[in-house]
């Protein structure tokens, strides 16, 4: 793998896999909703959208169709954290991507029509991802339950009301400010040759003017004083659902791979604590999902339990609890830990397919640690670990002082 | 520098064959196709069984395939639901089990280290299925759960009634089990059901990964070796013909804040001649963000987030269906312009530049089939469970090539019929009954009311 940084700032990653003719980009730019004021929530996905209206030298809505009519696909997505744009392609064509990227790094050609256009297809997003949907906005309660800060707790796609009063003048503001290639990670993955793409991205990225990147906090949150819960009706879903959170430590901290391994031990297989105690074993939830979220700022350990029955909704969170401190009262046996170091073993090897999902990693860890090469290691570490640390971070984060509950109480008419 | 002010866009390099198989039958005429490729140390194994969702059409209790399917990884002869979770996630070892319209399906991946162990483990959800009354129980439950709620979502049983508009009384046109019936089936039924069903002879055993295939008749010697039995007899249903006349439907979801459209047509079964020129109208018509429908419906009129089509196709017949969906006041429009759409992939010809730009986007993406093990699986199913040719992979990019405008218009007539098109609105009946008067005869019906089953 090779790191070279662009004297405007860009850091460029090459990870070279010639196995098959393919080649995949990710290009991270270093902001995302948490960067948001409230009133103008949204707007960094807003953006996102607007990414696709045209450049200098590209014409509005033809990214799609340009890389598709090679044999690649491309899109983009936003999160707190970050907003990404992605392609895979054969590999041949690689000089399409990075010129198209380029482009709309050095120009971006937004007018009143385009933004509209886009306003309008993000309202519609809204609708299907959240308004329309059971569960969707009271998920956007909780968030604002577990969030002490602004910067993580509001949605990313963001309210309606501030979408309809975003304005076209912020469009060119933004981009000079938060689109700049030293706020950009740029990975190229596949069967590429890393100094050719070198040259390339320093022909056509090196010569786009740094900017003066904003003073960014570090978003963490202060560890909540107090547990908290709410109670809200959801006319939309059929079957009741109960969502429990706890703080996590985010990526970079000393905890963070003793949380991958409490993960893997609550939550991950059939086999896994929750899944025995509240599917298997007791069944107070038909449904179960959740895991650790982790981030540069304030991260969340989470469960999610579909029940059929709302009176179990209580149940759920204590049995959920009483795995938790069970890690504390009997310790992990030594086959338990074992076994959630080889499912963790496994998802990393059948993780590793594919060049896009390389470029992804790359950029991603690049981005949030750092190290492209993170997941070289990521094993070692955990092969390190010693249950007195997964200990240690159950008692630290996981206490019932420390979580957050929202029972939604299936309100569906019929149901 | 100057920066150019054109895409760089390379000549058309393909130098990616699709990788050769071999195969091999056991003396209990279980077929196995294998795969080697060792880039990561994983195995993939996928077993499939002729007959599936189709037989509860024909004398199999509804529900039933699904359900046995679902339950065969909780408890087998040797290990009890929790020792055998225990067992696979001690190895990594994941498993999967589902029952299509014409076929079962396990899947399982692993580690190369352990693939030995895996078979075994693979061999008992496969061969001896527990069904323990108290876990078909509790799975009884999560499944009619999670119908009752998918009943009420925005897409409510649109899928079911589009089935049932699409092959009629065709056993595809036949839905899936509903709660209740979920709730009539018993431990009993899907132990009947497994042992009359799967067996290994005319099953077919797909190994995809790192591993070594002059060892595989050993390594099956274990785990499926003495496994017997005749495939099941199962009766095959004819050829979809496909519905005569147009058909809309209004699933009433009261305020709902979108609608949510369906548009179908009958299309052709999988393993039929025209089926690759089918998927090109396909993805002219509506494959991703380059089709017709995004650029229309969305890029140009911003009605929808997203629409799209699919070109789904089993045994015994397939369908072209198109989805979106969109704000109530904005469905009259986007309902005009989707059918406009499809009328006109129908009834006129592609242009040159639109068939080229499919034809460079399939051979480009090519490659990416063989990126996974599940790719590489999954065409290799497919060309079994069809019975393609066997030079069916070796040859697609080439296939593809030789397609031209007349083709395709020639296909399209043949087998997409517009006047015979179903459409489905779910959404909030009040605003959206106007929009239908204007088109004609329609039936409205709750969200989650489900097709009635024939027979």
């Amino acid at each position: 793998m090779i790191q070279h940084r662009l004297d405007n700032g860009l850091t460029l990653v090459v990870a070279p896999e010639d196995s098959l003719p393919l080649a995949a980009t990710a290009l991270y730019y270093d902001v995302g909703a948490r960067n948001e004021e409230a009133g103008k929530t949204g707007f960094a996905h807003l953006f996102e959208h607007l990414m696709f209206e045209g450049s200098a030298n590209v014409q509005k809505g033809t990214h799609f169709s340009l890389i598709s009519g090679l044999g690649g696909q491309i899109n983009a997505n936003t999160t707190h954290e970050r907003t990404l744009y992605y392609a895979s392609l054969p590999a041949n064509q690689l000089d399409v991507v990075l010129w198209m990227e380029a482009d709309r790094m050095r120009s971006l050609r937004v007018d009143e029509e385009s933004f509209e256009h886009q306003r309008k297809t993000v309202l519609e997003e809204r609708k299907q991802r959240v308004d329309n949907v059971p569960y969707g906005l009271a998920r956007e309660q909780f968030s604002l339950l577990c969030h002490s800060d602004f910067a993580y707790a509001h949605p990313v796609i963001g309210y309606e009301a501030d979408i309809q009063s975003a304005q076209l003048d912020q469009v060119q503001d933004f981009h000079r400010r938060w689109y700049r290639p030293n706020n950009a990670i740029l990975a190229v993955a596949g069967a590429v040759e890393p100094d050719a793409v070198i040259r390339r991205v320093e022909e056509w990225f090196g010569d786009i003017d740094p900017g003066i990147l904003p003073e960014v906090p570090s978003f963490c949150e202060a560890l909540p004083d107090g547990p908290r819960k709410a109670i809200v009706a959801d006319r939309l879903a059929s079957l009741s659902k109960i969502m429990v959170s706890h703080p996590a430590p985010s990526y970079g901290h000393p905890d963070f791979f003793a949380f991958e391994m409490a993960e893997t031990l609550l939550l991950r297989g059939p086999s896994s604590r929750a899944w025995r105690k509240l599917v298997l074993d007791e069944r107070l939830a038909v449904g179960l999902s959740g895991g650790y979220t982790a981030r540069r700022g304030a991260s969340r350990f989470s469960l999610s339990a579909t029940v059929e029955r709302p009176e179990h909704m209580d149940r759920v969170v204590a049995a959920w609890q009483s795995e938790i401190d069970r890690i504390l009262s009997d310790g992990v046996s030594d086959s338990e830990w074992r076994k959630a170091l080889n499912q963790i073993r496994a998802s990393y090897v059948y993780g590793q397919q594919g060049v896009l999902s390389r470029a992804l990693s790359v950029g991603r860890y690049s981005l949030l640690l750092n190290d492209p090469d993170w997941l070289r290691g990521y094993m070692d570490e955990l092969d390190g670990l010693e249950p007195e640390q997964v200990w240690s971070v159950v008692k630290g984060y996981l206490s019932s002082e420390k979580r957050a509950e929202m029972h939604i109480v299936a309100k569906r008419e019929g149901a | 520098m100057t920066f150019p002010t054109n895409a760089p866009v390379s000549p058309p390099n393909l130098n990616w064959a699709f990788p050769e198989s071999t195969s091999l039958l056991l003396d209990n005429g279980l077929r196995v196709v294998m795969l080697q490729k060792s880039r990561l140390p994983m195995v993939q194994a996928r077993l499939m069984i002729p007959g599936g969702r189709r037989q509860e059409a024909a004398g199999v209790k509804p529900g039933v395939t699904g359900l046995a399917m679902r339950c065969a990884r909780y408890g087998t002869r040797d290990y009890s639901s929790s020792e055998l979770a225990l067992a696979l996630d001690s190895l990594g070892t994941q498993v999967s089990c589902g029952a299509s319209l014409d076929a079962l399906s396990y899947s399982m991946q692993c580690l190369s280290e352990n693939l030995v162990e895996s078979l075994a483990l693979f061999a008992q959800v496969v061969r001896f299925p527990l069904y323990n009354p108290s876990e078909v129980a509790r799975e009884k439950t999560k499944l009619a759960a999670a119908k009752r709620q998918a009943a009420g979502s925005p897409t409510g049983t649109s899928g079911l009634w589009m089935g049932r508009l699409l092959y009629g009384n065709h056993p595809y046109g036949s839905p899936t089990a509903s709660p209740d019936e979920i709730q009539d089936i018993s431990a009993d039924d899907l132990k009947r059901y497994h042992s009359e069903s799967v067996r290994p002879s005319g099953a077919v055993l797909v190994l995809v990964g790192d591993f070594e295939r002059d060892r595989v008749r050993h390594l099956l010697s274990a785990p499926f070796g003495d496994w017997s039995g005749e495939a099941p007899t199962c009766t095959e249903p004819d050829e979809s013909t496909g519905p005569v006349g147009q058909s809309i439907m209004l699933l009433d979801r009261k305020a709902s804040k979108q609608a949510h459209v369906l548009l179908g047509l009958s299309a052709v079964h999988r393993g039929h001649s025209d089926h690759l020129s089918l998927s090109c109208l396909n993805h002219i018509f509506g494959g991703g963000a380059s089709g017709r429908l995004f650029k229309d419906l969305r890029e140009t009129r911003s009605l929808t987030y997203g629409c799209s089509s699919s070109l789904d196709s089993g045994a015994w017949g397939g369908d072209l269906v198109a989805g979106m969906s969109c704000s109530t006041p904005n469905t009259e429009e986007a309902v005009s312009a989707l059918l406009d759409q499809m009328q006109r992939i129908c009834e006129a010809p592609v242009s040159q530049e639109e068939l080229d730009a499919c034809i460079r986007y399939k051979v480009g993406a090519w490659p990416k089939a063989g990126s996974t093990l599940g790719g590489l699986s999954s065409l290799l199913m497919t060309q079994e469970l069809h019975k393609l040719p066997p030079s069916v992979w070796h040859e697609y990019p080439e296939s593809l090539r030789k397609m031209s405008v007349a083709k395709l218009k020639t296909c399209a007539e043949k087998h997409l019929s517009y006047e015979n098109h179903s459409l489905i609105l779910v959404g909030d009946g009040e605003a959206l009954v106007p929009i239908l008067q204007q088109l004609g005869h329609y039936t409205v019906i709750p969200v989650d009311e489900r097709p009635p089953r024939m027979g």
